[in-house]
């Protein structure tokens, strides 16, 4: 087991999840919030990890790093389709704010 | 008094959540990019930790890779105005090193566990303790499972790798004037 | 005379026109002539394997002959199952074809008339540019509703159903990218009214079918408790009754009857379901005629008579009582329909827009349907229901007839509304007669097909001895000949209105209908005639009492000479001659003028407004829509568009569901 106790693991995986949510709710750069997401997506991943470190006494589980692999995989999906969207959103309303984009395609 | 462990861990959770404060908070979007790949890296350390050697191998190589690829990608085509000049003209060579580094990265995850020494020493001697397998095995029991049960994930996250790569590489043709 | 069934006749008679539809939008890029002449030929293959099944229906014994393939006994059902649910609730849902006199007589009826009106839209869409999108909706239509009469059972009858209404809206706004200006105020184009009409459609029939499907519900479930597992289909339905009295133990037969009728009356545009069917007249003629002339409409009439065909058969075939409660059923119908048939009259005697007449004349004729099925649901009478389905045959095709010729009216004058014509006698003289035998037909003229429906209808009335009922059916049967003869008076007879002359001075002739237009006409117009001297055959068919053909010519003589020396001829009689008189003053021979008239009376003034205004219904459901419209207004102001916001309440919920989880 590790040095310092896995309680404070704990709190630093979910504070990087609290870190994500607050990007996303606070910031105006779609790119920012786009690392906002990203860091959410991480927060998990390593949420995951921890709690099966800390529930199996130093050993992580195989099924849990199967999961949290497949779920790298589909972050860099979500990057890659949310990149072409940033793009497209540029070049059509010349903005990175997203309060300026408020409405949908009518 | 305190260990050398607790201080390692100690720093390295500290650096995580600093960095990640610095993507939050960072003026230039180019400097939070810049937080973001501190991040991940600090992340993968963190796996490395936790015995979690194939994690980190995947976080280093997706997220430090293509993540930030994409985001400086992202970063630098939002930011491009109608070019006034040619750029260079460099995509037989893009090509080239684009797919160079994703045949190492390919390689590097599809034979780490054989080549490259995964945890240090110390933290191998805990592992030995507390571990119901033995040294020999705990290493090729996971890889092999994970290689029997989520080799499609292992080759998706390959090929996902080598595209952006290729992908790069396009955009650093030469943009000529229309 | 009539041929043996074709092999797999009940599975191709709604399979060919899906798999014309399909083809129709991919053809239509290559050549026009070709896919009208798929619709078309899938339609007339489709009548063909539909009568075809007649004769299997004659002998009680269904089969495939060519094949030698035995099936079973009339009435028949085969069944596939669809979902298996015996794990979960010891049943299944399957889709089944249900071949009795009735489903197969209603199959007919549809594909004929469609028919007529497929060839009629060769000539009345021939500039169209979305002529795919028009087949493929057409041709969906009609095999949907062939699969509604045919089901077997209520879920598969419902999704059919549901079908039907859903291609009732895209065809009605079907013109939805029109440009021209709007001819009712508050919208911005024409196209935005046709699709605000589809909308309207569409949205006052699922309201009605929310009930309806409750009530589906109900059955299943007053299946389940009373015989161990839940049933849909119409015949388990008529083995025994003991739903019926497990829904009377458990007190909802009265909000089972009601619920249960709200879908047919929202289908067939009745009381208080009415207004969306004038609305709906923004479509092209064609589909008017034949969604909301001969099929869909009958829907609703289709399923309170096979309704009353459950409990009939299950008393008659399987010995059963039914029980007290059911009655409301039809007894609620009765009343409905009288009262529609009468708002509808009325309303009719004074619209402005040609289609509009023949609208509120379908809401009008339907009434007489569901009148006459609540009386035979609730005496158990075999003579008013194929009264009803008489009467379903005949207005199906007189009023696909009336609804084609004003669809050649306004193909040729470009205008809807009926003061604006006037004098086309000269001009159309094909359609001025069709559409004379039309009228005919409508106001009950001997010896046409409407005549021996409707005295069919006012005779049970009559012997029922239900008073207001009847009073109100006659009533709405002088005012039915009136506003049909006042639409004949005011576009045929009389001088040229100013538009008209405008179009002539523009160089526009008034033409006659191009012939791919008059065939339809001509053809529905004799079978109009000749149809009303098969009744009598036609009951038998229905009925499975054998034909024999030798007998044919008496039998007819018979039936002929009964319903003109019948007690109510008389009536008949009157009643035509009161609605022809006035409309004959009025508007034919033009010797008095109908404003003057109501310029000097108050009375009649009131109640021309009063008409005029569709008795004020249609302006409080509007008002309803804009309180509604409005509270969602207010509400919607909860939705920013700032996506910092959005989120943050997204996770600020989710954690509070979380909290809640955690704490229940």
């Amino acid at each position: 087991m590790t040095a310092l106790p896995m309680e404070i693991y704990f709190s630093v995986s979910m504070s990087i999840l609290a870190i994500g949510f607050y990007i996303l709710a606070t910031k105006r750069n779609i790119l920012r919030m786009l690392l906002g997401i990203e860091l959410m997506i991480t927060g998990a991943n390593m949420t995951f990890v921890i709690i099966s470190y800390w529930l199996g006494n130093g050993i992580v589980d195989p099924l849990v790093r199967s999961i949290v692999i497949i779920s790298i995989g589909i972050a860099s999906v979500i990057v890659a389709v949310a990149i072409s969207l940033v793009i497209f959103v540029y070049r059509k309303f010349g903005t990175q704010d997203i309060r300026k984009l408020r409405e949908l395609k009518w | 008094m305190i260990s050398i462990d607790a201080l390692i861990e100690i720093l390295i959770l500290i650096g995580i959540i600093a960095s990640a404060i610095y993507v939050a908070e960072a003026r230039p979007i180019s400097r939070a990019v810049g937080g973001f790949v501190l991040f991940s890296v600090l992340v993968a350390i963190l796996y490395l930790y936790l015995n979690c050697t194939y994690l980190a191998g995947a976080q280093i190589a997706i997220y430090t890779g293509a993540v930030v690829g994409l985001l400086l990608l992202g970063m630098s085509i939002t930011r491009l105005e109608v070019p006034e000049e040619p750029q260079y003209r460099m995509s037989i060579k893009g090509l080239f090193s684009a797919s160079l580094v994703a045949v190492i990265t390919f390689s590097f995850i599809f034979f780490y566990f054989n080549y490259v020494p995964s945890v240090p020493a110390d933290m191998l001697s805990q592992l030995i303790e507390r571990t119901k397998f033995g040294l020999e095995n705990l290493e090729g029991i996971l890889a092999d499972h994970l290689w029997k049960y989520r080799g499609l994930d292992i080759m998706m996250q390959a090929i996902i790798v080598i595209g952006v790569a290729a992908g790069l590489s396009h955009f650093f043709k030469k943009e000529k004037k229309r | 005379m009539v041929i043996t069934m074709l092999p797999y006749a009940d599975v191709l008679v709604w399979l060919i026109p899906i798999i014309a539809a399909i083809i129709s939008p991919i053809v239509a890029h290559f050549s026009r002539r070709l896919t009208h002449g798929i619709s078309v030929g899938a339609i007339f293959l489709s009548w063909i394997m539909a009568f075809s099944m007649l004769k299997d229906i004659l002998t009680n014994k269904a089969s495939y002959e060519i094949l030698r393939i035995e099936l079973g006994t009339i009435p028949f059902e085969h069944n596939i199952i669809w979902l298996d649910l015996t794990s979960v609730l010891k049943t299944s849902i399957s889709f089944g074809i249900l071949l009795d006199g009735f489903s197969v007589f209603m199959a007919n009826v549809v594909t004929f008339v469609a028919i007529w009106i497929f060839i009629f839209s060769i000539g009345y869409m021939s500039e169209e540019q979305d002529i795919g999108r028009y087949w493929f909706l057409m041709n969906i239509f009609v095999s949907a509703m062939v699969i509604l009469v045919l089901s077997s059972n209520l879920i598969q009858m419902f999704i059919a159903w549901e079908v039907v209404g859903l291609c009732s809206w895209a065809l009605i706004s079907f013109w939805y990218k029109s440009m021209a200006p709007s001819p009712v105020p508050g919208f911005k184009t024409e196209g935005e009214y046709n699709a605000h009409c589809g909308l309207k459609a569409l949205i006052t029939t699922s309201f009605a079918d929310a009930f309806f499907l409750i009530a589906i519900a109900l059955v299943g479930y007053a299946t389940m408790i009373s015989m161990g597992k839940p049933t849909f289909d119409f015949l388990d339905l008529s083995r025994s009754f003991a739903w019926l009295d497990a829904l009377i133990r458990m007190g909802m037969m009265p909000i089972f009857s009601i619920m249960l009728l709200s879908g047919p009356l929202g289908k067939s545009a009745q009381f208080p379901y009415h207004e969306w069917l004038p609305e709906a007249m923004a479509g092209p003629t064609t589909v008017s005629a034949l969604i909301h002339a001969a099929t869909m409409v009958k829907a609703g009439a289709y399923f309170v008579g096979r309704f009353f065909l459950v409990i009939y058969m299950g008393v008659h075939a399987y010995h059963l009582t039914a029980p007290q409660g059911i009655s409301l059923f039809f007894l609620v119908a009765m009343y409905i329909g009288a009262f529609t048939a009468f708002l509808a009259g009325t309303q009719g005697m004074v619209a402005k827009e040609l289609k509009k007449i023949l609208a509120y004349s379908t809401i009008s004729q339907l009434g007489y349907i569901f009148a006459i099925f609540g009386i035979a649901g609730i005496l158990f009478s075999e003579e008013a229901f194929f009264a009803g389905a008489l009467h379903i045959l005949s207005h199906a095709v007189f009023k696909a007839l009336l609804f084609l010729c004003a669809g050649a009216v306004l193909h040729a004058v470009h205008t809807k509304y009926v003061h604006e014509m006037g004098g086309l006698r000269k001009y159309m003289p094909v359609t001025f007669w069709t559409m004379i035998i039309g009228a005919l037909s409508l106001s009950g003229v001997p010896p046409l097909a409407g005549f021996f429906s409707k005295d069919a209808i006012i005779h049970t009335i009559l012997e029922a001895h239900v008073i207001i009922p009847a009073m109100l059916l006659i009533i709405t049967a002088v005012i039915t000949v009136f506003y049909s003869f006042r639409m004949i008076g005011l576009v045929f007879y009389g001088e040229e209105s100013d538009y008209l002359k405008k179009l002539k001075e523009k160089n526009h002739h008034i033409h006659e209908a191009p012939l791919v237009m008059k065939i339809p006409l001509i053809v529905l117009a004799t079978v109009t005639i000749i149809i009303g001297l098969f009744f009598e055959p036609i009951k038998k068919i229905m009925w499975g009492e054998g034909l024999d053909i030798a007998l044919l010519q008496t039998e007819i003589i018979h039936y002929v000479s009964e319903s003109i020396f019948s007690s109510t001829f008389l009536i008949t009689i009157i009643i035509i001659t009161s609605g022809f008189i006035p409309a004959y003053f009025l508007y034919i021979s033009r010797k008095i003028d109908p404003k003057e008239l109501i310029e000097k009376s108050i009375l009649l003034r009131a109640l021309y407004f009063f008409l005029i205004n569709r008795w004020y219904i249609n302006s409080f459901y509007y008002k309803i829509a804009d309180g509604v419209r409005g509270i969602a207004r207010e509400i919607r102001k909860v939705q920013t568009g700032v996506s910092n916001i959005n989120i943050f309440y997204m996770i600020l919920g989710f954690i509070i569901f979380l909290l809640i989880l955690l704490t229940i």
